[in-house]
């Protein structure tokens, strides 16, 4: 079942729909996520940061999917905005409001590390395509590519003149999203900012791609899986379509390489993300509505709504039934909520080990069930014919014994019988003799 | 009358119950049964799964009836067989009740196993039982349980039958029975704790010191001991718990660190003992029991005068519990203890048969030729360790590795081994794929460079190398000689160095090697091919095609020419196919210029296609498709896929108000995607017949506007490299490039016909001046662009406006020519294709442009 979940920045808690029939699953409560900080954390469960605008200190919350109330708190150090975390759901990455990145573990709720990345706060975060590059964006306009590798290595940290793996700083404004394209180490990233443009950039060389001018500031980005084009969801409540492979002209009536949009409504578009089939979009808006998009004929199929206040985060996420209604499991085995994270690293407990489930997922079927009797018969047959080994010869020893035994048993047999018979005849032969002996006398 | 009551085919129902009566009237109700007819009778059975009784629904009852009377009399006879007290007899009943155990209806299985296992336990715990009954026995009942494990509604009933087994199990490893038995007897042990671990729960120590004892006694065979290692890390599953697994896990850690003790002992600082040692107990905490009991490795190690030999043997095995602890799966989440275990494998890494300076004086030749004989063994298998650490954590390993690529990068600086060699490409090659491109941008320098050196044929003519064998080999030995004798006179000082670390020119590489270090580099092609490549790229693709055409050079398989290599047909087949898999990485890894090597790799690919029937012809065909994409680079075009009624939400459409939302199409691909006529989307189509008079009108326009004002040519020239908006999807140099160098593609000549003159004119002219000019004109423009941005940043103006502002000078004509350029990504390619050989030169070029210097003021 795919769903796609929103959240709200001011009330309302988190929505959830499936997408195919339309109707409205479990509503989580008690979420105010700011934009870029609602994820499904290995689809086992889900987290959002938290941050009310009245306090400077935010939070990270979990919901378990079967259970309307967060499961989990947490209270970092600083207030945290963007959350990212990988497909296995081991990581969970934030970004704060000075700057910092700090990389949770999540079975442990342990800080593996916290470092300086911008130096104004960081407004979005993404991960590369194999999920071994960490991309984020900040207030200051400046957006970085990380090793999150080099990020653990301190030794080849120190040596190295910057951390980071590339830096672009073209954007003047800050930075509203970062998206990032497959195609593994020559993959494109995207980023959109308050500049009013989008750039494209190359994860080999670091040189900028394209920059694409909107009439609007552009606050969400989403790529066509084909990267036929992407989708830049603006202020002006347009999402627009800007080329990327797409064979045309350069320049429309909308602006260079920009082949057209799609609109609804004057408020403004918030969030974007695809479904998995790779052409229904799904859009959040200021309007507190959900709308999804068929890309190829650019109409609305679906519409939900939310809340009064503006959709700030859209997650579109396949789940399973079950999950929706009791706890979550890998195989055969329970998943129970993580503990909360580590406000600080605590460089006191080095880090001796990981939590980890062992062995593949599927444990449930027990693959390559194989059967020893055969490959015993046959290698005991072998033995046999071949008579080389003691077992063996134990064995015929055994059968000749009892051959023996039965043959001595009919030794016997023949004996008593040929005994029997004997008497018999011997007293047949006496009596006959007898009998003839009585008859002469008697004659 | 049954004679003639014929079935209709082999697929006919009715055959199986007949073919299984015949079966057990004439070969089982023999008196005398003969080994090879058990065989046959075995296959027959398999074949025709004449056990099953599985029936379509529409089955006959009549059929169903006589097939489920004739297996009961089949299930009757084997019992019997199987009380029978001759041995012959009873040794082939049970081995076909273990068949029928596998080979039945679940129905019939759950039905009756309570009965075959009493019969089984019988033969097990008789004691005067013949030893093939016995391992006949031990097989069954092991198949017995396995099939068990799969129903879990007699989970119950299965753990208190296991339980029975347990206590004869043990008595027969302590009883010392033959290997064929404990062998059997350890896959029965196996078999429990997989599937009944709870079973073993009162024996958990017993049984923990059996295998242990027996483990380090090392009188086994090594396929018992692998047996027996899995079992010791199968053991904590009995519990089930965290803290059990992690106990076994810090005994075994702690053992092995002993037994390693006294192992290395003269050849390894204490201080990295003692780090491990700390590790596995922190100071504070109280030791674990040792594993095993009362037998404790300490005591093991006194007691007997073991072996350097044995000894390895035990940690191999240890080793191996290790491995499989981290491997196999466990009910809960259980803490990798991941530093430890790095200590430790970099304790024994670390060892390389040198001296440390400070034990010279108490180590004897004897201990260090001891620990050089037996160190390859040991450093394979902690690799083998190193190996599953990587796999077990996943993703999870990311905090631990750097230490982990320290480790690996430091050990190929001085292991020259091949076998170990070949391990350590392996987990490199583990860990680049699941690292990804992050791990590969600091590593790719060491892996190419170690690849390049492994990769080294002896000579590229392959003829020549086996006249040149015998001499290097004679070179290297007297190289070695020489060493010896020298080695006598100095004393140990030099022997040391001649240890572990053999010079890579004396070692022949194996075709393992050879082959473990090309999937290395196609690994690192594969994930960071294009990630800041410049300093490798060229050297691993020059790499790639030299070991392909030297693999396919040594004759294809079917050319029926002697093999230069020792190797087997097969494993040079293997070889070659890695090659060529190779080769197609580094033809379609990315890499920002075109492959120099497209068209030797499109030829050695078409003839690998011509082994007909081979891999090799398989991968090579499956090669030219691949290639084929990049050679006609596709952009993937929203087409409309052919969904029933044209949309997935079709079913549960709503109509949100007609016609307003409909944007008409203003553009034309999105036209040529649907609406069109077009059912199938032609890329090649679209792509070609792009050049249409149109662009040709703009690009007379670029050439007028150029012969009449070459200061305005060259200020929008800037003004392009300037300009964002002008960068194209392409890779830049290649524009740069192409402009610089003034040679106009020859594709584009239907163009350039009527303009040729003037264009060749401009840019020679351009050449002189350009410096100055765009110098001059940089400057301006350059401020002219910060008063645009600094508008764009302070008023959010329209985009029209920017653009305005931004391109006074910016001709639209020369723009258009530019981006047309970048539209036509086709010619673009065949331009560079032509200028093949120049391509070696293309950075300089780039570093040349006076854009890009004006750029970079």
């Amino acid at each position: 079942m795919e769903v796609v979940m929103a959240s709200s920045s001011t009330d309302g808690g988190v929505g959830c729909w499936d997408l195919q029939t339309g109707v409205e699953q479990l509503r989580y409560k008690s979420c105010l996520s700011p934009p870029h900080g609602l994820v499904s954390v290995g689809g086992r469960f889900f987290a959002s940061a938290q941050l009310r605008q009245s306090s400077t200190f935010g939070s990270i919350l979990y919901w378990s999917w079967h259970k309307p109330q967060p499961e989990v708190k947490s209270f970092p150090a600083e207030p945290i905005k963007p959350l990212v975390s990988n497909r296995e759901g081991t990581y969970l990455i934030g970004g704060g409001a000075s700057g910092d990145v700090i990389v949770w573990e999540v079975f442990t709720g342990r800080l593996l590390k916290k470092w300086h990345a911008h130096y104004g706060a960081v407004t979005c975060l993404a991960l590369s395509d194999d999920e071994s590059l960490l991309i984020s964006g900040a207030e200051d306009g400046g957006v970085r590519v990380w090793s999150l590798f080099m990020m653990f290595d301190d030794a080849r940290r120190k040596e190295a003149r910057h951390d980071y793996v590339h830096s672009f700083r073209d954007h003047t404004l800050r930075v509203t999203d970062v998206k990032s394209g497959h195609g593994g180490s020559n993959a494109i990233i995207i980023s959109a900012s308050e500049d009013q443009t989008c750039k494209v950039w190359s994860l080999a060389t670091g040189r900028l791609l394209r920059n694409i001018v909107f009439s609007s500031v552009i606050d969400a980005i989403a790529i066509d899986v084909g990267e036929y084009a992407f989708y830049a969801g603006g202020r002006d409540g347009k999402i627009y379509i800007a080329e990327l492979n797409a064979l045309t002209r350069c320049s429309t009536d909308y602006g260079k390489h920009i082949l057209g949009f799609l609109t609804d409504s004057s408020r403004a578009v918030t969030s974007l993300a695809f479904c998995a089939d790779g052409i229904s979009l799904v859009s959040g808006s200021e309007d507190g509505k959900i709308r999804i998009w068929d890309t190829r004929t650019r109409n609305i199929v679906r519409m939900f709504r939310h809340a009064k206040g503006p959709v700030t985060n859209i997650l579109v996420t396949r789940l399973s039934e079950s999950i929706l209604k009791s706890q979550a499991t890998v195989g055969r085995r329970t998943l129970f909520m993580p503990p909360s994270l580590e406000k600080y690293a605590n460089s006191s407990e080095e880090l001796v080990g990981i939590k980890a489930f062992l062995g593949s997922d599927n444990s449930s079927n027990p693959v390559g069930v194989s059967y020893l009797t055969e490959q015993v018969l046959n290698k005991q047959i072998q033995e046999i014919q071949e008579q080389g080994s003691a077992t063996a010869a134990e064995m015929e020893v055994e059968r000749l014994k009892q051959e023996n035994k039965r043959a001595m048993q009919m030794v016997q047999q023949w004996k008593n019988m040929y005994d029997n018979l004997h008497q018999f005849c011997v007293n047949e032969l006496v009596d006959d003799s007898q009998a003839k002996l009585s008859n002469i006398r008697s004659s | 009358m049954a004679a003639f009551d014929h079935c209709r085919d082999l697929n006919d129902l009715a055959l199986k119950p007949r073919l299984l009566r015949t079966l057990l009237k004439e070969q089982l109700l023999d008196d005398t049964l003969h080994p090879s007819q058990l065989s046959s009778i075995v296959s027959v059975l398999k074949i025709h799964k004449l056990l099953t009784e599985e029936f379509p629904p529409s089955a006959d009852l009549k059929h169903l009836s006589g097939w489920k009377s004739s297996v009961d009399a089949w299930v009757d006879r084997i019992l019997m067989l199987s009380r029978s007290n001759s041995p012959d007899k009873c040794w082939a009943g049970v081995c076909l009740l273990g068949m029928t155990c596998t080979e039945c209806s679940s129905a019939r299985f759950l039905a009756s196993y309570s009965d075959w296992f009493s019969v089984l336990l019988s033969h097990i715990q008789a004691s005067g039982a013949s030893q093939f009954v016995r391992v006949a026995s031990f097989a069954a009942v092991s198949d017995l349980l396995t099939r068990l494990g799969g129903f879990s509604n007699v989970k119950k009933d299965g753990t208190s039958h296991a339980g029975k087994l347990v206590h004869p199990i043990l008595k027969m490893f302590n009883e010392d029975a033959t290997q064929a038995v404990l062998d059997v007897a350890a896959h029965l042990l196996l078999t429990i704790l997989n599937n009944f671990p709870s079973s073993v729960l009162r024996h958990h120590d017993n049984v923990e010191g059996v295998i242990l004892s027996k483990i380090m006694s090392a009188n086994c065979s090594s396929n018992l001991l692998k047996k027996l290692s899995c079992c010791l890390a199968s053991l904590p599953k009995s519990r089930g718990d965290e803290d059990s697994w992690s106990l076994m896990m810090q005994k075994v850690l702690l053992s092995l660190s002993s037994l390693l003790n006294s192992t290395l002992e003269g050849l390894e600082e204490e201080t990295r003992r003692v780090e491990v040692a700390t590790l596995l107990v922190p100071p504070g905490t109280n030791p674990p029991p040792s594993l095993g009991g009362i037998f404790t490795t300490e005591e093991a190690l006194k007691n007997g005068e073991r072996s350097q030999k044995s000894l390895i043997s035990s940690i191999s095995s240890l080793m191996q519990c290790c491995c499989t602890m981290l491997t196999d799966s466990y009910p809960v989440q259980v803490t990798i203890p991941v530093r430890p275990l790095l200590a430790l494998i970099r304790r024994v890494l670390m060892v390389n048969g040198s001296l440390p300076e400070t034990l010279q004086p108490f180590t004897t030749t004897m201990q260090q030729e001891f620990v050089c004989l037996q160190l390859p063994v040991l450093h394979l298998s902690v690799l083998e360790v190193l190996g599953t650490v990587v796999k077990g954590c996943r993703s999870q390993l990311l905090p631990h590795a750097a230490d982990v690529v320290w480790l690996l990068m430091k050990y190929f600086k001085t292991c020259w081994l091949p076998e170990l060699r070949t391990k350590v490409y392996s987990i490199i090659r583990g860990l680049l794929i699941s690292m990804g491109a992050g791990i590969a941008l600091y590593i790719s320098e060491e892996v190419v460079d170690n690849g390049t050196v492994d990769l080294k044929f002896g000579d590229s003519n392959h003829d020549g190398t086996s006249s040149d064998e015998p001499s290097c080999v004679d070179v290297s030995l007297q190289h070695r000689r020489k060493k010896r004798k020298h080695g006598a006179a100095t004393g140990l000082l030099v022997e040391q160095q001649a240890s572990l670390s053999l010079e890579p020119k004396e070692c022949q590489a194996s075709i393992a090697l050879k082959r473990a270090a090309i999937e290395t580099l196609e690994a690192l092609l594969v994930v960071g091919g294009a990630l800041r490549c410049d300093a490798w790229r060229r050297r691993i693709d020059d790499l790639m095609i030299e070991v392909a055409t030297n693999a396919c050079s040594g004759g294809w398989t079917h050319d029926d020419k002697l093999f230069h290599c020792k190797e087997t047909r097969g494993a040079w087949e293997g070889f070659q196919l890695v090659a060529l898999r190779a080769l197609l990485a580094s033809l379609l890894s990315p890499a920002g210029y075109r492959s120099p090597y497209l068209s030797k790799g499109l030829e050695l690919f078409h003839k690998g296609k011509q082994n007909t029937g081979t891999k090799v012809a398989e991968f090579c065909a499956q090669a030219l498709l691949a290639l084929e994409v990049l050679v006609h680079p596709r952009a993937l075009s929203l087409i409309d896929m052919s969904l029933p009624n044209g949309s997935c939400y079709s079913s549960g459409m709503i109509d949100f108000g007609g016609p307003k939302h409909k944007v008409p199409h203003k553009d034309s691909t999105l036209s040529t995607g649907h609406g069109n006529s077009h059912d199938v989307y032609d890329f090649l189509n679209d792509i070609y017949m792009e050049d249409d008079p149109g662009s040709e009108v703009l690009a007379g326009e670029v050439c007028k506007d150029v012969q009449f004002d070459e200061n305005l040519q060259d200020v929008s020239r800037d003004q392009n490299d300037e300009d964002p908006n002008a960068v194209s999807g392409l890779p830049d140099e290649m524009v740069s490039k192409e402009r610089n160098e003034g040679s106009e593609p020859t594709n584009f000549d239907k163009r350039i016909k009527s303009k040729d003159s003037v264009m060749m004119d401009v840019q020679q002219h351009e050449e002189p001046m350009s410096n100055t000019l765009s110098a001059k004109k940089g400057i301006e423009e350059n401020i002219l662009n910060e008063c645009a941005s600094d508008m764009l940043s302070l008023t959010p103006v329209s985009g029209q406006s920017i653009s305005a502002a931004k391109g006074i000078a910016s001709t639209t004509g020369v723009d258009a020519d530019v981006t047309t350029h970048a539209d036509n990504k086709t010619w673009m390619n065949s331009t560079i294709q032509q200028d093949d050989e120049s391509s070696d030169l293309f950075p300089d070029i780039v570093d040349g442009d006076p854009d890009t210097d004006s750029d970079s003021e």
